[in-house]
């Protein structure tokens, strides 16, 4: 640990003060001894089936604790043990034991990890269902896009649970020269499951990246995200969605690196949030020596829709180069009882009137999102969470039910994005 | 359909605003009620809408002989109640025809046919000038001042409610505005034999409407009552000269 240089975001008091702790040491055994759970498969193929039922999502890889389904063969996907890691996957990976230990944690428990390759001038699209039983979850995610490639990737993390469990992930992505890729990641675990998750994301040269989170699931949520455009011209957008109720706490800490001329990068969080749950948002801006004409974005909001729901939002900045734009801003508020008001008034209940100011609330970060399973994921849990305060459980999409248009434009901070376009 | 107000007491954050107020309105009926600044009138049509920071402290609110003081306004516009509000809450991001479509297929228990709707909704945005893109934005956000109001005379026109309180549907109009808003509320309410309970401190959109009784409303009271004459009145002599002489 002597050698580990922190990062600027670690550096901050504040983050340091601000965490949830989960209790993770209680898996750590199971993981390592663990046997395989010979109804997985099934439960996979149960789960997958449910999605195409309910939503219309099919998935080419079902990837569990101990199993795997391959439901498609498309030649961008592998999953492989972790000791037939060739020395190019090996080089690839970004993540080292000693940066952090619920990293060197999930390195110690995985025992197979899915490799994505999208060689250069291809054009993928996958679909990967990865879900934990009672059996605690550890994998890896490594991601390659090659030059002038084109990547959507939409990936769901759900879990069935008996009792207290895990689900972690490292995700390990570059973006190659010239290429894009949209990353769509869903939350839905159930409410005994723990969630861990680590991002890494290299963007090379006029590289475009895009990664939408929603976090709809699970007890206890950490992740942390370190997106750097690295190169010249490489870009970045990052939406974070949060959607808490009963008792769930998310601490979603993100970092977008500016690291060279003219990358642009751009951090959205929003949470909504019901009952007792709570959220920390830490987004951090880094822009580097050699970010010269570089533009930097942090945009953290929150929605309290009951009184004993609780966030935290901590939007900062380190900015070493003079010639940059770069802009953070933070709001949090109660709904708006006139809004409330105003809907009842024309006949909607409260639980629609709510529905409706928190689809309201996400409708111009939603529009941004390209993937139309995402979309379409993101307005079904925002149904039934709203209804009824539930999570990790496969939501029945109703189109009758998405009332959302795209904002006309990012009202309150409109000042906040005027650089945006440039 | 008849609406009793039936000397309510009621506070706002604790003050007392509206102070002994009676008034019965029935289905067909052409109600306006005026009064100065202040005077407690939009206070008054939050009290029968149920808007949670109104509190009735004395007094009822009956539809029909039945208190709906304890309902929520959903369920008040549900028995047929609408309030056009004066100045309608942005709602960014929910779309104004499924908004109302959502709306009107919560007040009817039923599916409304999208194509059919939007028929009506075409119709009806014609009549009362508003272009197709006000139409296609989300609930009042970014709307001019005027497209808010002719935007709630639209909701009025598509929920067809059976007793509607019209809270300064003139306010922030222009001149010719205020006569098409006046010629659609007009055509509605005769249509669909609405009671209307107008509110409103000017007298300019009362030329273009027949209201059968005035209210002068003072410090949280009915001051003065009549016909259409008392519109005249207030336009030669103020208010000044009717407050307390009911």
């Amino acid at each position: 640990m002597e050698n580990y240089k922190l990062l600027p975001d670690e550096q901050s008091e504040l983050y340091k003060r601000f965490y949830v702790k989960l209790p993770l040491e209680q898996f750590g055994e199971e993981l390592l001894g663990g046997r395989e759970d010979p109804k997985e498969a099934g439960s996979l193929l149960a789960m997958s089936k449910q999605m195409r039922d309910n939503l219309g999502i099919k998935f080419d890889l079902l990837f569990g604790s101990s199993t795997h389904v391959i439901e498609n063969e498309n030649g961008f996907v592998k999953v492989i043990d972790v000791g037939m890691l060739t020395e190019e996957d090996l080089a690839r990976k970004m993540y080292r034991n000693k940066e952090n230990r619920l990293v060197a944690f999930i390195h110690a428990h995985t025992k197979k990890l899915v490799l994505i390759d999208v060689p250069d001038g291809k054009t993928a699209d996958i679909s990967i269902l990865f879900a934990n039983s009672d059996r605690p979850f550890a994998t890896q995610i490594i991601i390659r896009t090659g030059r002038e490639s084109k990547l959507s990737l939409f990936e769901w993390f759900g879990s069935k649970t008996t009792r207290k469990s895990l689900n972690s992930a490292l995700h390990e992505a570059t973006i190659g020269r010239h290429s894009t890729a949209e990353i769509n990641i869903v939350h839905n675990e159930d409410e005994r499951t723990y969630v861990v998750g680590f991002s890494k994301a290299r963007i090379l040269e006029r590289g475009y990246l895009k990664l939408n989170y929603v976090y709809n699931g699970g007890i206890g949520s950490r992740t942390k995200n370190e997106i750097n455009a690295e190169e010249y011209q490489a870009k970045d957008e990052v939406i974070e969605l949060v959607l808490g109720s009963s008792e769930q706490q998310f601490d979603i800490n993100t970092i977008i690196t500016n690291g060279e001329r003219e990358t642009v990068a751009d951090l959205e969080s929003k949470a909504a949030l019901m009952d007792e749950s709570m959220c920390l948002l830490k987004g951090f801006a880094s822009l580097l020596d050699n970010a010269k004409g570089a533009r930097s974005f942090v945009n953290e909001r929150g929605i309290l829709l009951d009184k004993d729901c609780h966030m935290d939002s901590l939007p900062g900045m380190s900015i070493n180069n003079s010639d940059v734009k770069a802009t953070h801003s933070s709001a949090t508020a109660p709904v708006d009882e006139d809004a409330l008001f105003y809907l009842m008034s024309r006949g909607a209940d409260e639980t629609a009137a709510r529905r409706l100011v928190v689809a309201g609330f996400f409708a111009s970060t939603i529009s941004r999102i390209e993937n139309e399973k995402m979309k379409e994921a993101v307005s079904a849990l925002m149904h039934d969470k709203i209804n009824n305060g539930c999570f990790g459980v496969i939501p029945k999409l109703d189109m009758h039910n998405i009332w959302y248009t795209p904002a006309q434009s990012p009202g309150m901070f409109q000042g906040h994005y005027k650089y945006r376009n440039e | 359909m008849t609406l009793e107000i039936r000397d309510v007491y009621a506070t706002t954050g604790g003050k007392e605003i509206l102070r002994g107020i009676s008034l019965k309105i029935k289905r067909g009926e052409f109600h306006v009620i005026m009064g100065p600044n202040g005077s407690g009138k939009t206070t008054l049509a939050k009290a029968v809408m149920g808007h949670p920071s109104t509190k009735v402290t004395k007094g009822d609110i009956l539809l029909d002989g039945k208190s709906i003081l304890d309902l929520k306004a959903d369920k008040r516009a549900k028995l047929g109640l609408f309030l056009q509000f004066q100045n309608p809450v942005e709602i960014e991001g929910v779309g104004f025809v499924n908004f109302v479509r959502a709306a009107k297929e919560s007040l009817t228990d039923g599916t409304v046919e999208i194509k059919q709707f939007m028929g009506e909704i075409r119709d009806r945005s014609a009549k009362l000038n508003i272009t197709q893109s006000v139409i296609g934005r989300s609930l009042n956000h970014g709307f001019s001042g005027g497209e808010k109001k002719k935007a709630e005379v639209l909701q009025l026109s598509l929920l067809k409610p059976k007793m509607a309180i019209l809270d300064e549907p003139d306010s922030g109009l222009d001149i010719d505005a205020i006569r098409v808003v006046a010629k659609n509320i007009n055509e509605i309410a005769e249509h669909d034999n609405m009671g209307l309970l107008v509110i409103t401190h000017y007298s300019r959109i009362l030329n273009y409407m027949k209201p059968q009784f005035v209210h002068i409303m003072s410090d949280g009271k009915i001051v003065a009552e009549g016909g259409k004459e008392m519109i005249e009145k207030v336009e030669k002599e103020g208010y000044d000269s009717l407050i307390g002489k009911k």
